[in-house]
């Protein structure tokens, strides 16, 4: 048998060891959970399956639990996920780097290929989305699908008090009608669009819908951005492990455990993400999206408070004002209690010093005498 | 070779192992109450409350305790029952096994009402009502101030612009110069590259409070493997001993259990102190007076952590600096953060190096 052979034999019994573990596991786990209330689906992927009678267990099981147990053990099958995932990672992933190791062939390689293939990847896609900024119209629809999650409660209502209802689509509210109207010109003159002021009875909505779609796609742009960086980061965590391996390898040690692997992955893993966390590059990217994120969501306000006022219905606004009024009257109240009491205590001192007892102050209350003028 | 070379045997069996050992942990799991994780190992009474803060006193554990009180001043951002979580992981208890008579500034949660309360409200409003209230419990001109993380810069504000009222000030895992990009978390919250990694003007207008969900998040991001994912594993090496579970259970309790942030004394305390770092600058000014750290003349003892990845050793360190006392004491730990406190070994050292440098100093 030749070694490329013997390799791969290895390596298809690896892989049915991994497939008829799920199988037994799942049979631990059936009888186990036969004996609670556990309802039980069709079973598919055996790893998956593995994961969701888990999950089905742990809820029966749990079901009475406290909060932070149950908040716990749902942390831990989270976990377990990610554990799952990382040996389907090891196992399915590195398939060739594997085989090429047990044969004794270049696995360098073939893992440096799989990093390079990797960050291939990410090449493409940041592509992908310089060329999705292209299609405005595409964008707006998605902006427009956003809207009805925010406004939803007052749509309806707005559109039938402005007698748009019978006027409206089938599936579109006055907010679909003003992307009606403005798809052409947006299509034609996007951007010299958003510079103009809109026009009419709708303007301010219309600008405050604007204004959103601008925050919004911002945001989008973020998020993306930061999952290029969080791309990048993992890409240097392979880059880091490849090191590692190497000087394994060049050391003449090996990795006989599922632990040991696992361990080598927790020494790797969080200071590779930590060398990328502190880059500039990332800081800013993560400061980008959490700062949009922001600006969309203060937009998105304004532009629900803007339907709020027609319907007389206090916002978020109104209610802070009228918060921070509470809160500046009770500093000044505390800041006269203090001057009262140490005003008092001066006043005792200088009656002790005079050898006299202190007034007690006035319980009496004040009664007010109606003016003759309020006939 | 290449170095992975796992038996499909050894791999069924670790997988075998591991679903044996979940199995006894959802047992273990669904044997704990919330009642069992509750912190708070030590008696103590609420003599004071204003707004959602309440002064608590601890019950002396001794006859006769140290004449002169001692005051924790600790962090919003987390509960402050981390110095008293269970009895064999408490710094209070240890401190009052060794006389001291503690008090505990519990700031409470605060909610959207409390978003216009500002670090002036906290430092020359709450602190200095506790320290009067105190003094005058115990009919004295001055007390012990102990100050941990956040609660220690508060502190040290404090102190600086009331030193008549403080005996001697101790500081615990303190951050002092908040420009060291050692900190994963003071580069992310602006102390290099300022707005642009967070705009704290526009978060606080958006968001009113900073919710406790989202500052774990940051705080679990720090270290994303090791907080997400090892620790939960750990855990299914002690599935079977419900003790240790127990503890587990605590500390994720308290881990989680974090009040929001009243949105204009978290953007104050950011902006002024992670980003403009006005602190050891002597610019940060809470009710209309600056915040000079020369005015802290009284005796100090400085206490950092060596392995802290949240307020980095030269952050702390840096106080010696800054102060004007001349009698000031550093102490360092091999610790983290929060191994401060859970520590077992440092737990040993650190209670009787408290109350020793506190009884020097009558």
């Amino acid at each position: 048998m030749t070694e490329t052979k013997q390799a791969q034999d290895f390596f298809a019994d690896m892989l049915s060891s991994w497939t008829d573990t799920q199988k037994k596991l799942l049979e631990t786990w059936t009888s186990a959970a036969q004996n609670s209330t556990a309802n039980f689906g069709k079973q598919q992927n055996a790893a998956k399956s593995w994961q969701n009678l888990a999950s089905q267990g742990f809820g029966d099981w749990l079901g009475n639990a406290e909060p932070t147990a149950q908040a716990t053990s749902q942390r831990l099958l989270e976990s377990q996920a990610m554990l799952t995932n990382l040996i389907n990672f090891f196992m399915k992933g590195w398939s060739e780097v594997m085989q090429q190791g047990m044969a004794g062939g270049d696995w360098q390689k073939a893992m440096q290929n799989y990093v390079e293939n990797f960050r291939q990847q990410l090449t493409a896609q940041q592509t992908q989305w310089a060329g999705l900024s292209q299609t405005t119209g595409e964008l707006w629809t998605s902006y427009l699908q956003q809207v009805p999650q925010f406004v939803e409660p007052w749509q309806k209502v707005w559109q039938s008090s402005l007698g748009l209802a019978k006027e409206a689509p089938q599936d579109s509210t006055l907010l679909g009608d003003l992307a009606n109207l403005n798809w052409q010109a947006f299509q034609k003159t996007f951007g010299q669009y958003l510079q103009t002021p809109a026009l009419g009875m709708n303007r301010e909505y219309d600008e405050k819908l604007r204004q959103g779609f601008h925050k919004w796609m911002a945001h989008e742009e973020a998020k993306y951005e930061y999952q290029l960086v969080i791309g990048d980061a993992w890409l240097h965590i392979m880059e880091v492990l490849q090191a590692k391996f190497t000087s394994l390898a060049e050391e003449g040690k090996t990795i006989t455990t599922l632990n040991e692997l696992i361990s080598i992955w927790n020494e790797t893993a969080d200071p590779a993400f930590l060398d990328v966390f502190r880059s500039d590059k990332y800081i800013k990217a993560q400061g980008k999206m959490v700062n949009t994120m922001m600006a969309y969501r203060l937009q998105k306000r304004e532009f629900v408070e803007a339907l709020c006022e027609q319907y007389d219905l206090p916002t978020r606004t109104e209610v802070d004002e009228a918060h921070r009024r509470n809160y500046q009257q009770g500093r000044a109240i505390k800041a006269l209690q203090k001057d009262l009491a140490e005003t008092r205590a001066l006043v005792a001192e200088l009656h002790a010093a005079l050898g006299q007892a202190p007034k007690a102050p006035s319980t009496r209350k004040k009664t007010t005498t109606k003016s003759n003028t309020e006939k | 070779m290449f170095p992975v070379q796992i038996s499909p045997e050894q791999l069924s069996k670790e997988l075998a192992d591991y679903n044996k050992q979940m199995l006894e942990l959802n047992e273990t799991l669904g044997k704990i109450r919330e009642a069992d994780i509750q912190y708070g190992a030590s008696e103590k009474e609420a003599i004071y409350s204003e707004d959602k803060l309440t002064l608590y006193h601890f019950t002396p554990l001794v006859e006769k305790p140290f004449e002169i009180p001692l005051l924790i001043s600790y962090a919003l951002v987390n509960r402050p029952y981390m110095a008293d979580l269970q009895e064999n992981r408490s710094l209070v208890r240890n401190l009052l096994k060794l006389g001291l008579d503690i008090y505990l500034i519990d700031w409470g949660y605060p909610g959207r009402e409390d978003r216009w309360v500002t670090l002036d409200d906290y430092i020359n409003g709450y602190i200095d009502t506790c320290v009067d209230i105190i003094r005058e419990r115990h009919n004295l001109e001055q007390i012990n101030l102990l100050g941990i993380c956040q609660g220690g810069a508060f502190s040290l504000c404090y102190v600086a612009l009331h030193p008549e009222k403080i005996k001697n000030l101790i500081t615990m895992v303190t951050p002092v110069d908040f420009d060291v990009n050692d900190g994963l978390l003071n580069a992310w919250v602006g102390c290099t590259i300022g707005s642009k990694s967070l705009d704290v003007d526009l978060m606080a207008d958006a968001l009113g409070n900073i919710s406790g969900d989202f500052m774990n998040f940051g705080y679990l991001m720090l270290k994303p493997f090791q907080l997400n994912f090892q620790k939960y594993l750990g855990l299914l090496s002690i599935a079977d001993d419900q003790a240790k579970v127990t503890d587990f259970m605590r500390m994720e309790k308290w881990i989680f259990d974090s009040p929001d942030q009243a949105g204009a004394a978290w953007r104050e305390f950011v902006k002024d102190f992670y980003q403009g770092n006005k602190l050891i600058k002597g610019e940060v000014v809470l009710g209309g007076k600056q915040v000079n750290l020369k005015n802290i003349t009284m005796p100090v003892l400085n206490i950092y952590a060596e392995e802290d990845h949240l307020v980095p050793p030269r952050s702390s360190m840096a106080l010696k600096d800054y102060v004007g006392s001349k009698d000031y004491t550093v102490s360092n730990f091999p610790a983290g953060h929060i191994g401060m406190y859970v520590s077992g070994k440092v737990q040993k050292t650190l209670p009787p190096l408290i109350a020793n440098w506190l009884q020097e100093r009558p």
